[in-house]
């Protein structure tokens, strides 16, 4: 088995894999830092996710058709994973230098399900489809309207309009 | 666009500006693939199984099976004669007909049968050091894409299915397209055997059938192929979703119906000729059950206005497109019957049903993501009891 590095190695397929990586990044870095922070409020765990993410995307790469959409699944599939792990070992709480609006927004957002909150950020912030929104979560597109039509409903009586 | 959502756009934008994403990270990443170059390159020549991370197919199928006993060799049918040739196993002479998975099976007289409730295995257990199980799910027998754009071939859905030792505990691990081939009802499936444990499956009618031996004899194999010579299977009375078990009585819409966990009830009313053409924000207006089997149901009902023509009505107001309805006109719907009275059923995404009864329209929708989600719908219809007199007065 072939040594292959991406520095020292002159190998063409890594080196060309670390240059469409590096488009990669360029394009999706800081979007995705923003998702996995809307869904998170911690700049550090939302950084690790997506720098995670990155490297599994390159690891993957070979068997990745959508690279764009390979890692933005990976994103999301680790933040599902970093909110469980929260109920287990809850991080220190980040504070949250937004309006009054926005504050009370995510404090009603923590009390959703990891579901329905997902569903909500990726709806809207993300913008997402509810086709799209399952295939990230891995679940029927039914599935995330009926998390999405539950999250709502909780927002809609909990927000002060 | 509500209020509501647009309140969520633009706070949500401005909780994202909160982050900073670092100007170094991409050195950081670059690092990272250094590190794990090695192994990653291991990773890419010989990708395993990932367990961690199931596709999406997996948890849908996870329904069914049915355990039999498995063979290396082709089994053909062998007419009434369903002797063991083994000294001490009994003829298999007592039929038992699975409630739910689809197959019949002949065993010993005497045996313990315990079949399935809800999803899992039919259990025949002789109590001659052989319990024979099985199960069917639903399964389309053709290539899939997984979340990775990967495509995944029949085998190798059926082997990651099976490799869930939740569902399948003890399983043998032996790769599909490697196992011998079996012939369980003239259709052509596969066999694994292990020590103490065979394993067989076919796929028939949109089903897959898993049959398993547990065991500990020397003859297990012709055990096993005597029960699988004695089975018939029926994919078409396979039933695939759980039995409704609990009764509710709406509060407010005038009906009952029977269910199964997660029931909300409407918290707000539903008037749907004076209400926005959003079937998001509204949801509150519906009854609604959330199987956890990959259908959805949602009840209401509401006073029909004086005067309207009731297709035109619903055309126009209840189940149009743009309240997320399936937009096909009442009157070339087909006809369902809910506690006795005419209705119109349609299917699209999902299905939807609407009946009148004393003087009121009642809509009852399915949202799902299963290919038998109309006798689901039906079975629950089934349970629905319309009582126009006891609604709440709007």
């Amino acid at each position: 088995m072939a040594r292959v590095g991406v520095r020292g190695g002159p190998d063409p397929v890594t080196d060309d894999r670390v240059a469409q990586l590096d488009a990669l990044y360029r394009v999706e870095y800081a979007g995705m830092v923003r998702l996995a922070y809307t869904v998170l409020a911690s700049n550090a765990e939302a950084e690790e996710i997506v720098q995670d993410s990155f490297v599994e995307v390159y690891r993957r790469w070979p068997e990745i058709r959508k690279p764009g959409a390979y890692l933005r699944c990976t994103v999301v599939s680790r933040c599902r994973s970093a909110l469980q792990r929260r109920k287990m070992r809850p991080p220190y709480p980040e504070e949250l230098c937004v309006s009054a609006s926005a504050d009370e927004l995510w404090d009603v957002l923590t009390r959703l399900s990891d579901e329905q909150r997902m569903a909500v950020v990726l709806r809207y912030y993300g913008g997402f489809a509810a086709s799209e929104i399952a295939t990230m979560l891995e679940m029927p597109a039914a599935t995330v309207r009926s998390h999405l039509r539950r999250g709502l409903a909780t927002l809609k009586k909990e927000l002060a309009e | 666009m509500s209020q509501l959502t647009d309140r969520l756009e633009r706070d949500l934008r401005e909780i994202a500006a909160g982050a900073h994403p670092s100007p170094s990270a991409w050195e950081s990443i670059v690092a990272r693939l250094d590190d794990d170059a090695e192994p990653e390159v291991a990773v890419m020549l010989a990708p395993g199984p990932d367990r961690s991370k199931r596709p999406l197919w997996i948890a849908v199928a996870a329904a069914v099976l049915v355990v039999v006993l498995g063979s290396i060799a082709v089994l053909t049918r062998d007419g009434d004669d369903h002797s063991i040739s083994t000294a001490d196993f009994p003829n298999l002479t007592t039929t038992f007909v699975s409630p739910r998975n689809g197959f019949s099976i002949r065993h010993p007289e005497g045996a313990a049968v315990t079949p399935a409730i809800e999803d899992g295995f039919d259990v025949v257990d002789t109590g001659l050091a052989a319990v024979f199980k099985g199960t069917s799910s639903e399964f389309l027998d053709e290539p899939v894409i997984d979340e990775r754009n990967r495509t995944v071939g029949p085998d190798e859905q059926i082997d990651d299915y099976l490799s869930d030792d939740g569902l399948f505990p003890g399983g043998c691990g032996v790769p599909r397209r490697r196992q011998a081939s079996i012939s369980i009802d003239g259709q052509p499936g596969r066999v694994a055997e292990c020590p103490d444990h065979i394993e067989a499956t076919v796929v028939v009618g949109g089903k897959l059938y898993v049959f398993t031996l547990s065991h500990d004899r020397s003859d297990a194999r012709a055990v096993f192929d005597a029960f699988v010579a004695t089975i018939e299977l029926t994919p078409e009375t396979a039933v695939h979703f759980p039995a409704l078990t609990e009764t509710f009585v709406s509060p407010t819409y005038g009906y009952s119906f029977r269910y199964i966990r997660q029931l909300t009830p409407a918290t707000e009313r539903w008037d749907p000729g004076n209400q926005p053409l959003d079937n998001i924000d509204f949801d509150p207006r519906f009854d609604a059950v959330q199987t956890g089997f990959g259908a959805y149901f949602e009840g209401a009902s509401t006073p029909i206005p004086d005067g309207v023509s009731i297709d035109g009505w619903v055309d126009e107001y209840v189940t149009p497109l743009a309240a997320g309805g399936c937009g096909v006109p009442r009157s070339r719907q087909a006809e369902i019957t809910i506690d006795g009275q005419s209705g119109r059923i349609a299917e699209c995404d999902h299905v939807e049903a609407t009946v009148v009864a004393g003087g009121r329209l009642y809509l009852f929708t399915l949202g799902h993501s299963r290919s038998d989600a109309r006798a689901f719908f039906d079975a629950w219809i089934a349970t629905i009891d319309l009582r126009p007199e006891t609604a709440a007065v709007p």
